[in-house]
């Protein structure tokens, strides 16, 4: 009876708050002409590796997670900015109070629970108040990155004794309240809260705990620490020296990784390796484990690269450095330690294999089932990494040319003729098949080939006036691409700000381009520059009409 | 840039470093983009091992008096009545217990004599390597067309049904190449100049430690790492001198040692005299032969011990008195003081995938080879 009425309280306010979401989102007004856009505040779904970083960090990495959440649309190239856009169901609701549910199972569970509750209840088959308000304050604080109000803390010891009561224990009467709580959309939305701005008069900024959840998920992809809270009560990080002391100590923690990993795999679009199939006949080396480690040596290069070396984000599209498994290294056919870990590996300098785009994970994802795709590797290169947008096929595309399995093609190269010839498809084929074409020495598993058909594989091509000779000299044109730097910056600060970019925000994305070539293309110089730029907590009041649409609703 | 503001080297120099050491020493850095030859060497992991068994579907032709009489028919036959099975089942339980006292004659297969004949293996169709380069009246001529193959273990045991294609011994072999290490052979070819003709190529024999992965076709994935058995498999670690004709592998002959298991982990290494390779090298792999001489009482004991079992006696379709007189009967090597032949000529069918063969140089040569110790160079 509890949980039931909790879910339908919790659904309704949900319900009311993506609403919210939708309608804010881009519509707001401002009352005077701001130094940057000032974006509407956002109520941000939680994401599947926020809600697991966050477990982890206050419970221990050992309590198991859904490995999975309800997708959302993926917004101006970033799932991130979905999730800042998303309405949720009131099944949905009831999902995450599960998930809630399995974690407290897990950490009140007789193995446990020792470590997370302070004290010793009464009796453990009665209901102990004082107990349970020792485990709820501070793990609520955490949990709903601000201090809980007194109201809220007596509503949910009250919640705790009640249901210890009537299940005769006390821990399941704790579980009940951390299974709430997990439900709470106080938890599963990171909500922007507004309050007046006391330096500018009649005007507001977001307050002090929202500051530091926006800091701690742009840094750490997790909910804030306890510094961080204590910078928000202490007000200090309503300063500038205050946030400043703060990005700081997040961009050298280690848990720096986690959020490099999310933008990342977000950017490069791995969650379409969810839904990736090879034909097993044609690529029997592409087992069920190659997509996962595929993406994770993707992921383990780009943190190795940016955070452990500290080194240029556009060495990512040169570097042979990487990470392998035994099963992986046999795809590229080059041999490593056997183990069942990832091990350190350097790609030979004749080895073709320079940089991300020539790494399985992009190979592969940009491919058919059963073989390499130009045209998808082009539109993938170009839609991921230069942020540039590639038509949709119209909707009566006629693919019996291109699959003409009765023509006498030997490459994609001169299967892709049709594209060019054929004025329907040339204008938008020719934005995405010079460049993939590039990476025809591959196949759709990612496996090196010289020879397509018996013929050898052209791989020339160029990426907008750049010329390249094979895929390798394409990770150099890449590298020396304007796009590439400024498609990353674009995306750092949309997802840090949890708003597309605007044309109004020009002006930033130059300013912070600036400073990241100053500062040798450092990632983490980047999301310091963003961090402590004025648009990162920048934030208007939504317009009345919004306001007034979700108080009818 | 980035580099300047590195203050201590990366991963990559120390244990990618260190790697990389591994395969300098070893001669193994890679030399060409994903060609799965490393400076100048290949390696293969064992894919497929059984005796080299020519074999027609139904049999017929090299079998025309039908397979092996198995266990049970010479039981039959030597106690005829159903009384005479019921003393001997009561006084010694198996029915593999057919010596005068009772011995098992799997394990004592001199005992008796088997009253129903070795059904050995007609007709001139054979597999395997020419040993002694000779023509001699007993050899086997190749399907496609080579002459002088010796395999007079073929004439022994071609009809045992275990071990033909599908059979249990040759479902067992492949399940045990697969399921462990155990008898995951490694053969390293290095010292290649040219890949199809090379007068001068070393060939080394391992064991490997690592597992191996399936292909949804049922086939293994090539060019997976190796690492060898230093420990336990010493004793199958052989040098072989060899040279390359035509993309075909062929090797000096030398003693080795080769890993053989059976079900429940039953072990008994086989010693193959003069053994030498043949093998056809392909873009992903090998399949050929490991020719030589099985020293009869070795090859015996080892299946014996395997498959001689009461309970895979007849499973397998053998007998042990028949099968270790008709051994001696067509043995063609390696006489005795008193001439008689102590080793068989026969060979072992393999396939390989690519492999690349990792070394650690503090443990090469720290221990005695098999190789070394009974070499007959």
């Amino acid at each position: 009876m509890i949980s039931r009425a909790f879910i339908v309280r919790g659904a309704l306010a949900v319900c009311l708050i993506a609403v919210m979401a939708v309608v804010g989102y881009g519509i707001y007004y401002s009352n005077r002409p701001p130094a940057v856009y000032q974006g509407p505040p956002t109520v941000k779904l939680i994401s599947q590796p926020q809600y697991a970083n966050t477990v982890a960090y206050i419970f221990g990495d050992d309590i198991e997670v859904p490995p999975q959440f309800p997708p959302v649309a993926r917004e101006d190239g970033l799932l991130s900015l979905g999730y800042a856009n998303t309405a949720i169901t009131p099944v949905v609701v009831e999902r995450f109070y599960r998930y809630g549910q399995s974690v407290a199972e897990q950490v009140l569970g007789p193995d446990r629970r020792s470590y997370f509750v302070p004290c010793t209840p009464a009796s453990v088959k009665t209901a102990d108040g004082e107990c349970a308000r020792d485990f709820i304050v501070p793990i609520g604080r955490l949990l709903y990155r601000r201090t809980l109000s007194s109201d809220e803390v007596a509503a949910y010891v009250d919640l705790a004794n009640t249901a210890a009561t009537q299940l005769q224990d006390f821990y399941q009467g704790l579980s009940y309240v951390l299974s709430a709580m997990m439900a709470s959309p106080e938890f599963v939305f990171i909500w922007d809260r507004l309050e007046d701005d006391p330096d500018n008069p009649g005007q507001v900024r977001l307050d002090a705990y929202s500051k530091a959840s926006r800091l701690s998920f742009f840094f750490w992809n997790s909910t804030p620490d306890d510094q961080l809270l204590n910078a928000a009560e202490t007000g200090q990080i309503h300063t500038e020296e205050g946030v400043r002391r703060q990005v700081e100590r997040l961009v050298g923690s280690p848990r720096l990784k986690q959020s490099i990993r999310a933008f990342f795999a977000d950017m490069l679009m791995f969650d379409h390796f969810e839904n990736l199939a090879k034909d097993s006949v044609i690529y029997p080396a592409y087992g069920p484990g190659v997509s996962g480690d595929a993406a994770e040596q993707s992921l383990r290069t780009i943190t190795h690269h940016l955070v452990d070396n500290l080194g240029d984000y556009r060495d990512l599209f040169t570097t042979r450095e990487t990470f392998l498994t035994n099963t992986l290294a046999a795809l590229y056919r080059v041999p490593v330690e056997p183990s069942r870990e990832f091990v350190p590996h350097e790609f030979a300098e004749d080895s073709h294999r320079d940089g991300l785009l020539t790494q399985v994970a992009f190979l592969s994802l940009h491919s058919h089932p059963g073989r390499s795709s130009p045209t998808l590797r082009g539109k993938g290169l170009r839609e991921s990494l230069l942020c540039q947008e590639v038509p949709r096929p119209p909707p009566n595309v006629d693919f019996s040319n291109f699959e003409d399995a009765a023509g006498d093609f030997k490459t994609a190269r001169e299967r892709l003729v049709r594209h060019s010839s054929d004025p329907a498809c040339a204008n938008c084929h020719k934005i995405t098949d010079p460049i993939g074409l590039g990476f025809e020495n591959f196949d759709g598993a990612g496996q090196f080939r010289a020879r397509e058909g018996g013929a050898l594989i052209d791989a020339s091509g160029e990426l907008d006036g750049i010329p390249f000779a094979d895929a390798s000299a394409l990770g150099e044109a890449v590298k020396q691409h304007p796009g590439t730097t400024e498609c990353v910056v674009s995306r750092l600060l949309a997802n840090a700000i949890n708003r597309p970019n605007r044309a109004e925000d020009v002006a930033v994305i130059d300013d912070l381009l600036g400073d990241f070539a100053q500062h040798g293309y450092r990632i983490t110089d980047l999301m310091r520059s963003i961090a402590l730029s004025e648009a990162f907590f920048a934030v208007a009041e939504p317009s009345p009409d919004v306001a007034t649409v979700a108080r009818a609703d | 840039m980035a580099a300047q503001n590195r203050t201590e080297p990366t991963v990559f120099g120390k244990a990618g470093g260190a790697a990389l050491g591994v395969f300098l020493l070893c001669g193994l850095v890679p030399l060409s983009g994903e060609s799965g030859e490393v400076n100048g060497s290949i390696g293969l992991v064992i894919s497929y091992l059984n005796l080299a068994l020519y074999q027609t579907p139904d049999g017929k032709e090299e079998c025309p008096e039908g397979f092996h009489h198995t266990q049970n028919d010479n039981f039959m036959a030597q106690f005829p009545t159903e009384e005479a099975r019921e003393t001997m089942l009561k006084k010694y339980i198996y029915y593999t217990h057919r010596g005068p006292n009772g011995e098992d004659v799997f394990y004592h297969p001199t005992v008796i004599q088997d009253p129903l004949p070795l059904r050995d293996i007609q007709g001139s169709t054979g597999l395997g390597i020419d040993l002694d380069g000779r023509v001699d009246s007993d050899d086997f001529n190749s399907p496609t067309g080579k002459t002088g193959i010796d395999n007079q273990i073929y004439r022994v045991v071609g009809c045992i049904p275990g071990l033909r294609n599908g059979g249990t011994i040759d479902g067992s072999l492949k399940t045990e190449i697969r399921a462990s290490h155990k008898m995951r052979m490694l053969v390293e070819i290095t010292g290649i100049d040219d890949f199809q003709n090379d007068d001068q190529v070393t060939v080394s024999m391992y064991r490997g430690l690592d597992g191996i992965e399936v292909a949804p076709d049922n086939t293994l994935v090539p060019f997976r790492s190796q690492r060898i058995d230093y420990v336990e498999g010493q004793r199958y670690i052989h040098q072989l001198s060899g040279r390359l004709e035509d993309g075909v592998l062929k090797t000096e002959p030398k003693d080795v040692m080769v890993p053989m298991y059976g079900p429940f982990n039953i072990q008994r290494d086989i010693v193959l005299r003069d053994a030498r390779f043949e093998l056809n090298l392909t873009d992903t792999g090998a399949e050929g032969f490991l020719g030589g001489y099985f020293d009869i009482e070795n090859w015996y004991g080892s299946f014996a011990k395997i498959w001689g079992a009461h309970f895979n006696a007849d499973v397998t379709g053998w007998s042990g008195p028949a099968t270790y007189a008709g051994l001696y009967r067509f043995a063609d090597a390696y006489p005795d003081d008193e001439g008689r032949n102590t080793a068989i000529s026969g060979a072992y069918k393999l396939e390989f995938v690519r492999a690349f063969v990792i070394h650690d140089p503090a443990k090469e040569n720290t221990g005695r080879t098999v190789a070394a110790e009974s070499s007959h160079d």
